[in-house]
């Protein structure tokens, strides 16, 4: 059975590819990763200038949507104040699975400068599960467009149709 | 409406009332962003506080940096180098020139033109390359700091400044063809949200906005700080020249024209910048005396004022921001009743609003 | 000026700094009305708050266009006896959301506002920030505050 396998494999002709099908979904998912327009602060403008003309994220299929309904990604861009912090994550359950959650910039990580202050949330991963971190304070645009390619690895490295088998 | 929306200028919020496409009522709903700056102040003394000052308006920083910069040397009786002074004038006109560039972009932008924000984008990565140079950051610089600057220019940064200049202010003029007479983008500003000149002083509007409604007020001229009385620049005023004094256009046209003034003084600057030092001495440890002051500089988004309340510490007393968007949201409750909700988008944008001046 | 025609108002000019006048609470509208009708400061700057170990001290600040000036005016109310102050918002329409800033920030009570609620923090919220004897809670809403 291998055999022949191998030999329909070396008889096709130039124009057709072979790939496993998680790895042909992934590449697919990867390629157009549309991310929600969320900025609260100043990491916003940054974000504005990432998907600006010098440094341009829709080369690499990121565009971005207003609504969270028909995004993947949420760039968690900004100081997140304890009022912002529920609609902030009503905004994530309303994203459609598989979503994923970029922390840009130090006040989203953990606080940041403002950890000093009574009305900020001192990282977002205090309320929502996060994918990448991206530090800086702003982090310039090719620190960001590093965060989206790292995300895109992970994207790449994951696994939806092989099931895990369980032993007896 | 908001927080999270594509119209609203950061995180704001709206709660409207409306009747098919007439709008009744607008609450504004603020605190969103309200970090505690003016505690965090008393925490962390007035050396530590001043990465802050970017963040209060983090589309113009310089001049937020400035304002506290000038509050504490006036209270503590520093002098500034004649060279960081035409450093700080430099860099703030430059500053305004991008603050206003994003807001031009975004009016564009929100009347459905995603072009124009594009282009002020690219325009305001030039500007952007010029503060690199200057002192390393893109967007909070930190850079004016209590006693003068942070760094000295590098060699090369005049010509490259005057070289921007030049290809900048045709610029303008392009960007006016591309969409600033464009009849549907005339006749979407022009007569929407009419501040009248007694309204805009009754509601403490500053800067452009109280420009626009008429009234002949700049900071830097009337009550000038720095070297601005040694450089010539002219005051645009609100004309009302497609519709009535005090509408949307007539704030759009301004931060416009204010970008050619502000060309005209950076290359005044430029050519006159002397030799010298770029920092005061002994400002490592500044402990003003005990007293009070209230400074106000000309911000690109109005006057920012900074109230100091100092007991003779390291740490100040009590400091208060006074910033000019807070006041011009609280206009908006006012004016907006029985417009359609199209204009009240324009209406917002025209007012340039930034969130954490709202907040703090 | 302004001592002469209120027999009530002091004075006060330190070393360093700005001045200032000090005003009783109860006459506070009548001052504005004043400087308002007939002195021409039709514009007021800020209301900025302070809280002084056990009394609280709010600063106005008045600017006049024609005349290029300030003024600063000072009232002291006791945080002990919850003195409250009257409202200016009827006079100068920019007061309103200043003193709801005041309010949220330092608890001060303003008689006749149209509309006392916190605005800038959020309306469950405990306690007044800007006092020098504010505690931070352990946890708002399920989040915790620490780190």
């Amino acid at each position: 059975m291998g055999e022949k396998m191998l030999t329909l494999h070396r008889n096709l002709p130039d124009f057709v590819l072979t790939a496993r099908i998680d790895d042909l979904l992934n590449w697919c998912r990867k390629s157009s990763v549309w991310y929600m327009l969320f900025a609260t602060a100043c990491c916003g403008i940054e974000l504005m200038q990432t998907g600006g003309p010098r440094c341009d994220w829709d080369r690499f299929g990121a565009v971005p949507r207003a609504t969270p309904r028909q995004s993947d990604l949420m760039v968690i861009a900004g100081t997140i104040t304890y009022k912002m912090a529920i609609r902030t994550r009503r905004l994530y359950d309303q994203m459609p699975d598989p979503k994923y959650v970029m922390s840009m910039g130090s006040c989203a990580n953990c606080g940041g400068l403002f950890q000093h202050s009574y009305s900020v949330l001192k990282g977002i991963d205090k309320i929502m599960p996060v994918d990448i971190y991206v530090p800086g304070c702003p982090p310039r645009p090719e620190a960001l467009t590093d965060g989206l390619l790292k995300l895109q690895e992970k994207m790449q490295k994951e696994k939806f149709l092989r099931k895990e088998t369980t032993r007896i | 409406m908001g927080p999270q929306h594509p119209a609203t200028h950061g995180v704001l919020r709206f709660i409207i009332k409306i009747d098919g496409e007439i709008v009744r009522s607008v609450v504004p709903d603020i605190g969103y962003l309200h970090r505690g700056i003016e505690k965090i102040a008393e925490k962390v003394g007035y050396i530590g506080f001043q990465p802050y000052t970017d963040r209060v308006d983090y589309v113009s920083a310089m001049t937020g940096n400035h304002a506290y910069a000038l509050a504490v040397e006036k209270l503590a009786g520093i002098t500034v180098p004649r060279r960081a002074e035409f450093l700080r004038v430099i860099a703030a006109e430059l500053n305004r020139i991008s603050s206003h560039l994003i807001m031009t972009g975004c009016v564009a932008m929100d009347m459905g033109a995603f072009t124009p924000f594009v282009h002020a984008l690219r325009e305001r990565e030039k500007v952007n390359d010029l503060f690199e140079m200057m002192c390393g950051a893109r967007l909070t610089y930190n850079y004016i700091r209590i006693g003068g600057v942070s760094y000295d220019v590098p060699d090369g940064f005049k010509e490259k400044c005057l070289d921007f200049l030049d290809h900048f202010v045709p610029f303008i003029d392009e960007f006016n063809r591309l969409i600033s007479f464009n009849k549907i983008f005339v006749e979407r500003l022009a007569n929407v949200g009419v501040i009248s000149k007694e309204e805009a002083i009754a509601y403490n509007l500053v800067g452009p906005n109280l420009r626009a409604s008429g009234i002949k007020w700049d900071l830097r001229k009337d009550i000038p700080y720095s070297v601005y009385p040694e450089l010539e620049f002219d005051v645009p005023v609100g004309t009302g020249g497609a519709g009535t004094v005090g509408d949307s256009l007539d704030r759009y046209m301004l931060r416009v024209n204010e970008m050619r003034e502000s060309a005209r003084i950076v290359r005044q600057a430029v050519k006159m910048l002397p030799e010298g030092e770029t920092k005061a001495k002994g400002v490592a440890r500044v402990r003003p005396p005990a007293g009070e002051i209230y400074v106000r500089t000309e911000s690109a988004r109005g006057d920012m004022g900074y109230y100091l309340i100092s007991d003779g510490s390291d740490k100040p007393y009590r400091l208060k921001i006074r910033t000019g968007s807070f006041s011009a949201m609280s206009i908006i409750e006012k004016i907006t009743p029985g417009m359609m909700v199209a204009d009240l988008v324009a209406f917002i944008s025209s007012l340039d609003v930034v969130a954490p001046e709202v907040d703090r | 000026m302004l001592k002469d025609k209120f027999s009530y108002v002091e004075e006060v000019r330190p070393e360093k700094g700005d001045g200032w006048f000090v005003v009783p609470p109860k006459k506070l509208a009548e001052v504005c009305g004043f400087l308002k009708e007939k002195q021409g400061f039709d514009c007021l700057s800020s209301i900025a708050g302070t809280d002084r170990n056990g009394q609280i001290e709010i600063a106005y600040h008045f600017f006049s266009y024609d005349k290029k000036e300030t003024v600063v005016l000072k009232v002291t109310i006791e945080v002990s006896t919850s003195a409250n102050v009257t409202t200016i918002s009827d006079l100068y329409p920019s007061a309103n959301w200043m003193e709801r800033e005041a309010f949220d920030l330092l608890g001060i009570s303003f008689v006749g506002h149209p509309d006392m609620r916190r605005i800038l923090l959020p309306e469950d919220w405990t306690g007044h920030p800007l006092r020098k004897d504010y505690k931070e809670g352990k946890e708002y809403c399920g989040m915790t505050t620490r780190r």
